[in-house]
């Protein structure tokens, strides 16, 4: 027994290094590079979008959809969420007053009224808003939608439960965020004259409304169902799906088809699939990357949301069978090392820190160009307006340390580097430290506890040099990206997303300028200049790569990558 | 009466049993004939530490194990010397690694990159290859993770040592109330699950223990596990030297010297402590490879140290995700951990049957 036992390790060892190590790895494994592409939009005012949504080509209706996710959700009470994957999966069963239209073949996204009848009609240049609601909306019950359940909606997002949730619509209503949920009565700003019209009013001209409303804070909710924190797992739902049974709001969420969803009411969701399971134990990366690669049983059904693990990219760059099932894509992500420009003033020293930076071996280290597209800008590709440069341009991309010496005239800055204690962190910022160490700076490690590192860099008198974070933007405008981020103004002592402290009044009254522009079009061209003039002349922060979609799907489902929401579309997505 | 005086009859010859000088010359000594093989015909008293050390020597995997030992000593002292001769200036220089990577972050070659030759982009050979995903020689990410492991538990060990024979000591020697007192402690630390108390505390002291950066310093992360260990590992080399104790005590040395005078800590550390140095022994050198394991198991879940400290555990935690696209870089610093483990634990038990051969019957 115990010799077998011995022989059966070593045997297993030597079929282990025989497979894995003893090949020789070659540089014919690379990825294939997809160029970042932008994404533009449409937005339908007169209201011509097409009902019901057009359909896809070879769908068939009928299945079990599997979605795997390693936990589920923080919040599905439609005001409180707020994260890609939840956007994603909310769709199947809550409606706004606008949505969008994605194209599988990834063309041009459409803005179109999602429970109104378009995106909104407004006289005065955004100050006031009319919306008109379509006939036929019902909840999963068949009591009828009016605009009161949308304006009860909102007025709960002002309250405890749409803490966690968006706030653009809030800060638009009520500036000095006086009103304080729906115990106080109506919310500031939104009147209902009828059944079927909503009416928005603010102080000061808001174009970007219709975007604002196609986030879960203009789902209806029936004042008589909300059941307050409950409401997280009893939620009344207004799209083609409703729950199958209770939702214990860990491990998963069955749904079926909601009765009362007319499709001739709704523009957007196919809704091909009988039932979906949202399985929030689905696994780690590596768990789900070998499911889907296995490819049995349900699994022929299901979705990963976890990128192809990093050991196995190879693997499925190889296997045209495998490549086959993976969705490709670009994402709303970019992920930066901000840098304090309280504490580093001097703007040569941050421009030395682009310069030096290696980023084509930080990509190496992220997984390569299959999940991680080099960022040389503040907003992602996706953005509109979003305009390609690379103002610390070098031919391989490890950056250039001889020019960041030479701009520090030699001097070696101490600074430090804070980020999330993880693993993968942990190792991305070996990389950032010997990139900067070779032009002279001394970069000292500073891991924070994970659970409390965006309070810790959101508080403005944090002692961080550098620190890392990531963004996608909220809606598809400029104003949701470089005005969040780089806006002096909206700097707070606690909770604060301009982690580089940037605040520089000039660029202040330019942002400003093109948030209050009624034609978002011509913002947008300006939004991609002034990224481009930020980076050039002030350096605030170091843009180091943008996360690409690369995540693999059974053989049986068909769908395509949500360019909003960076995960598989499942309102157009069929099974069979 | 007083006993009669042997003599010897006028009649009988003694000479073929002594040798005895005849009475006209000074009395000799009678030599004793040596017994056949003993060298250089003389016999040499030896202490007990020079029997367990000849026991010792005749057994051959103890003295394996022991050169082993020697071996990871002198890297994990002299990891510095050796990483200078291999040829590398800095402990994390990844010196354009990456480029030793394919496009997805995993080793360029054989069995992880291993090459013998300077002909690549590092300019540098790699005698274990590179690291996934961030391309830094293993070789030296494995030294220096050999130092760390040896100086955390090292310390560790000595301090719980020391603090488990003086406990030990006084409690078997005092007895009463302190001797109560010290048992009820050792109890009380002993049900403590030693893990899950390691993964409560030791976040919630680094995040107070906050240098001017706001987060700990290597040397802070080490003294705080250091004294994690320290704090659970005394109370077995306390319980055994107690045992130890409560016998020697009874023993007419340690009369004889309170008669004489002595006061408690002569009596502790002057006559208890030299007869207790073999269990001490034994028990430290079975402290070690504990330690290491516990210490590696610490950055393996993520709590032990963190970059740029180099450290076995963690190597071990991150080559999982790699494991169909670079098993050499689990199997090298995998193996590495356990001959150090294993020559450790076949040492001290050698030792201890060295040291006590009747324990072995």
């Amino acid at each position: 027994m115990r010799y077998r036992a011995r022989a059966l390790v070593f045997t297993v060892l030597a079929v282990g290094l025989a497979a894995t190590g003893c090949t020789k790895n070659t540089t014919g494994n690379q990825a294939t590079v997809n160029p970042n592409d932008a994404v533009p939009i449409v937005i339908d005012t007169e209201g011509k979008a097409v009902t019901p949504a057009r359909p896809i080509d070879g769908a068939k209706s009928g299945g079990t959809l599997y979605w795997l996710e390693l936990a589920a959700p923080e919040h599905l009470d439609p005001q409180q969420i707020y994260v890609s994957d939840a956007l994603d999966m909310e769709q199947l069963f809550f409606r706004h007053l606008t949505q969008y239209i994605e194209d599988p073949k990834g063309g041009k996204l459409q803005l179109v009224g999602d429970l109104a009848t378009n995106t909104g009609v407004t006289t005065d240049g955004g100050k006031t808003w009319t919306y008109t609601l379509r006939d036929g909306i019902k909840f999963e019950d068949g009591s009828p939608i009016t605009s009161k359940d949308i304006a009860y909606g909102i007025a709960r997002s002002f309250g405890t439960y749409g803490e966690q949730g968006p706030q653009y619509l809030q800060n638009a209503l009520d500036p000095d965020r006086k009103y304080k949920g729906p115990e106080a009565g109506d919310a500031p700003g939104v009147t209902t004259p009828d059944d079927k019209t909503i009416k928005f009013a603010f102080a000061t001209a808001h174009p970007e409304l219709p975007y604002v409303a196609a986030l879960p804070t203009t789902t209806p909710v029936p004042k008589a169902k909300d059941s307050g924190a409950k409401y997280e797992a009893e939620w009344v739902a207004s799209g083609p799906y409703m729950r199958d049974g209770a939702y214990d709001q860990t491990t998963k969420l069955n749904l079926k088809r909601n009765p009362n969803w007319d499709p001739k009411t709704d523009p957007i969701r196919n809704a091909y699939p009988d039932k979906i399971v949202l399985d929030f134990q689905g696994g780690q990366r590596a768990d789900q990357t070998q499911r889907m690669i296995a490819d049995q049983g349900n699994d022929q059904f299901a979705v990963a949301t976890a990128a192809v693990a990093q050991a196995q990219i190879a693997q499925v760059q190889g296997d045209p069978a495998l490549l086959a099932r993976t969705g490709q894509g670009p994402t709303p992500f970019v992920d930066y090392i901000n840098i304090n420009t309280s504490r580093v003033t001097d703007v040569k020293v941050r421009q030395a820190l682009n310069w030096s930076f290696d980023r084509t071996a930080f990509i190496t280290a992220v997984g390569g160009s299959a999940v991680a597209g080099p960022a040389t800008w503040v907003m992602a590709p996706i953005v509109p307006g979003w305009k390609d440069y690379d103002a610390y341009k070098t031919a391989d991309g490890h950056g250039d340390p001889q020019k960041a010496k030479d701009l520090l005239a030699n001097a070696t800055p101490k600074l430090t580097y804070c980020f999330a204690n993880t693993a993968t962190q942990q190792r991305y910022a070996v990389v950032v430290q010997n990139s900067l160490q070779r032009a002279g700076f001394q970069i000292t490690l500073n891991p924070i506890d994970p659970s409390s590192y965006y309070t810790t860099i959101g508080d403005k008198t944090n002692t961080c040099d550098l620190m890392r974070s990531g963004w996608g933007q909220d809606f598809p405008d400029g104003q949701s990206t470089l005005d969040v981020l780089l806006n002096g103004e909206h700097i707070v002592p606690k909770g604060n997303q301009n982690y580089s402290l940037f605040n520089e009044p000039t660029i202040n009254k330019k942002l400003d300028d093109l948030n209050a522009l009624a034609d978002r079009g011509q913002a947008a061209i300006g939004y991609g200049n002034l990224d481009q003039e930020i980076m050039t002349n002030y350096a605030p922060l170091i843009p180091t790569y943008t996360t690409r979609f690369f995540n693999l799907h059974g053989s049986k489902v068909h769908t395509f990558v949500s360019p909003l929401y960076a995960e598989f579309n499942l309102v157009s997505a069929w099974v069979g | 009466m007083s006993a009669p005086v042997p003599r010897l009859t006028s009649g009988s010859d003694a000479s073929d049993v002594l040798d005895i000088a005849s009475p006209e010359s000074a009395v000799e000594v009678a030599t004793i004939k040596p017994p056949p093989g003993a060298p250089g015909g003389r016999v040499v008293g030896r202490s007990p530490g020079q029997l367990a050390w000849m026991r010792l020597r005749r057994d051959k995997v103890a003295m394996t194990a022991m050169w082993v030992l020697v071996f990871f000593l002198v890297v994990g002292v002299f990891a510095d010397i050796i990483r200078m001769l291999y040829g590398y200036p800095t402990m994390n220089d990844a010196r354009q690694g990456t480029d030793l990577l394919d496009g997805t972050g995993i080793p360029l070659g054989y069995l992880g990159g291993i090459t013998f030759s300077s002909a690549n982009s590092s300019g540098h050979f790699h005698i274990f290859g590179v690291e996934p995903s961030l391309g830094r020689d293993l070789f030296i990410q494995v030294i220096y993770g050999i130092r760390t492991s040896l100086l955390i538990s090292f310390v560790s060990v000595t301090i719980a040592t020391a603090f488990g024979v003086v406990m030990g000591i006084a409690a078997g020697y005092l007895g009463g109330w302190f001797d109560s007192i010290v048992n009820w402690v050792i109890d009380y630390m002993l049900a403590f699950p030693f893990f899950l108390f390691a993964l409560a505390v030791i976040p919630v002291v680094n995040t107070h223990l906050t240098a001017d950066n706001g987060s700990p310093s290597a040397g802070q992360r080490v003294l705080t596990i250091i004294v994690i260990f320290s704090a659970f590992a005394w109370m077995g080399t306390a319980r055994l030297v107690r045992g130890q104790v409560l016998s020697l005590r009874e023993r007419e040395y340690v009369d004889a010297a309170k008669a004489a005078g002595a006061r408690l800590p002569h009596m502790l550390f002057r006559q208890l402590l030299p007869n207790l140095w073999a269990p001490i022994l034994v028990t430290y050198s079975l402290g070690v490879p504990l330690t290491i394991t516990a210490e590696g198991a610490l950055s393996f879940i993520g709590i032990g140290v963190v970059e740029p400290t180099p450290d076995l555990g963690r190597l071990i935690s991150n080559s999982q995700d790699w494991l169909r696209a670079d098993l050499p870089y689990l199997l090298i610093p995998g193996v590495t951990i356990f001959l150090l483990v294993l020559a450790f634990n076949l040492f001290g038990d050698a030792l201890r049957d060295a040291l006590d051969p009747k324990s072995s019957r």
